[in-house]
């Protein structure tokens, strides 16, 4: 195996480890908001703005792995 | 589309350019809106434009005040108003063709450090140079080095986190307009060589495509940058108060 497909591996274990963990962790967050507006309906609009502001901090775990897979494609190997 | 500003001899990249478009729009919206609305206490709405500027402004006055809390939210409006809305028009500016601006690392880093260098000011004015140093060690001197580097890791996990969902948006339309391209220059080159069945076929496909990818771009160049506009603009107002807080 040379270089290049090593690196295609690598890109590809980044985005998909990252994208695995992040989500896990944006399922439980919306199950969290969905059972705060289950039980305090008038809240909705609040709970929704607030998590979706958390979704997008939680995203930012799965957007470093996708960085590093660009790294990987484009600098290393381009 | 590449725009390149030629400045005192060096060439500005085209997102620092969009970068300062957006500056200037946002700065004379605010000037005329100051200048159309102030009173003497308040303000006042006579138009269309002013409402929606009132309504805006309502939603950051929120949104700060939330954060910093009731007593100092005058103090951070500004800051909170305009590095949400700079932000929001660099990044939903591709809209209209220009390259958003965070795609270029430079933005977000000079950003970042600004604003870095604007936290350790008004933390060394409101708490003084002891108050920063006993915010360090806090209550496990041990653990400092950890305090120091969550710190120093804060500012750069900002501007990256701005940078790539920005960055991975703009990857993926340009990937979509590539396959578009290809999709559409097939079905031509088969009309072309007299077969036109499949040459039409792919055209449709291609034009069903191009329709679906309207949502992409709604979410990507409209609702994403609104997302890290809004978590970009809170982190930084919170770095304020939890400097100080301690």
């Amino acid at each position: 195996m040379d270089l290049n497909g090593l690196m295609a591996i690598g890109a590809g274990l980044a985005v998909g480890l990252a994208g695995l963990g992040v989500g896990i962790g944006q399922g439980h967050g919306t199950r969290g908001a969905l059972e705060a507006i289950g039980r305090n309906p008038e809240a909705e609009g609040k709970i929704r703005s607030t998590m979706l502001i958390g979704l997008g901090m939680t995203e930012s775990a799965a957007i470093y792995g996708l960085l590093i897979a660009f790294i990987i494609l484009f600098v290393f190997a381009g | 589309m590449n725009i390149e500003i030629r400045l005192f001899g060096t060439t500005l990249s085209s997102g620092f350019t969009t970068f300062i478009i957006a500056i200037a729009i946002v700065a004379f919206i605010m000037m005329w809106a100051t200048k159309t609305m102030k009173t003497e206490h308040n303000y006042r709405i006579t138009s269309l434009s002013t409402a929606i500027i009132d309504m805006l402004f309502m939603f950051i006055y929120n949104l700060v005040e939330g954060i910093v809390g009731e007593e100092l939210v005058e103090e951070f409006m500004p800051l909170g108003m305009s590095l949400f809305f700079t932000l929001l028009l660099a990044n939903t500016l591709s809209l209209i063709g220009l390259q958003e601006a965070v795609t270029d690392l430079v933005v977000p880093i000079v950003l970042v450090l600004t604003l870095f260098i604007a936290w350790t000011l008004y933390a060394l004015k409101k708490i003084g140079l002891v108050g920063y140093i006993k915010g360090i060690f806090g209550d496990a001197p041990a653990l400092f080095p950890l305090e120091l580097l969550g710190r120093l890791t804060s500012p750069l996990s900002m501007s990256l986190r701005i940078f790539g969902n920005i960055l991975s948006g703009f990857v993926i339309m340009n990937l979509i307009w590539i396959i578009m391209g290809a999709v559409f220059a097939s079905g031509l080159a088969a009309i072309a060589s007299a077969n036109i069945i499949v040459g039409v076929a792919t055209l449709v496909g291609g034009l069903l495509i191009s329709v679906a990818s309207i949502g992409l771009v709604g979410y990507f160049s409209v609702f994403s940058p609104v997302i890290q506009a809004l978590v970009f603009t809170s982190l930084a107002l919170s770095n304020f108060k939890s400097l100080v807080e301690e």
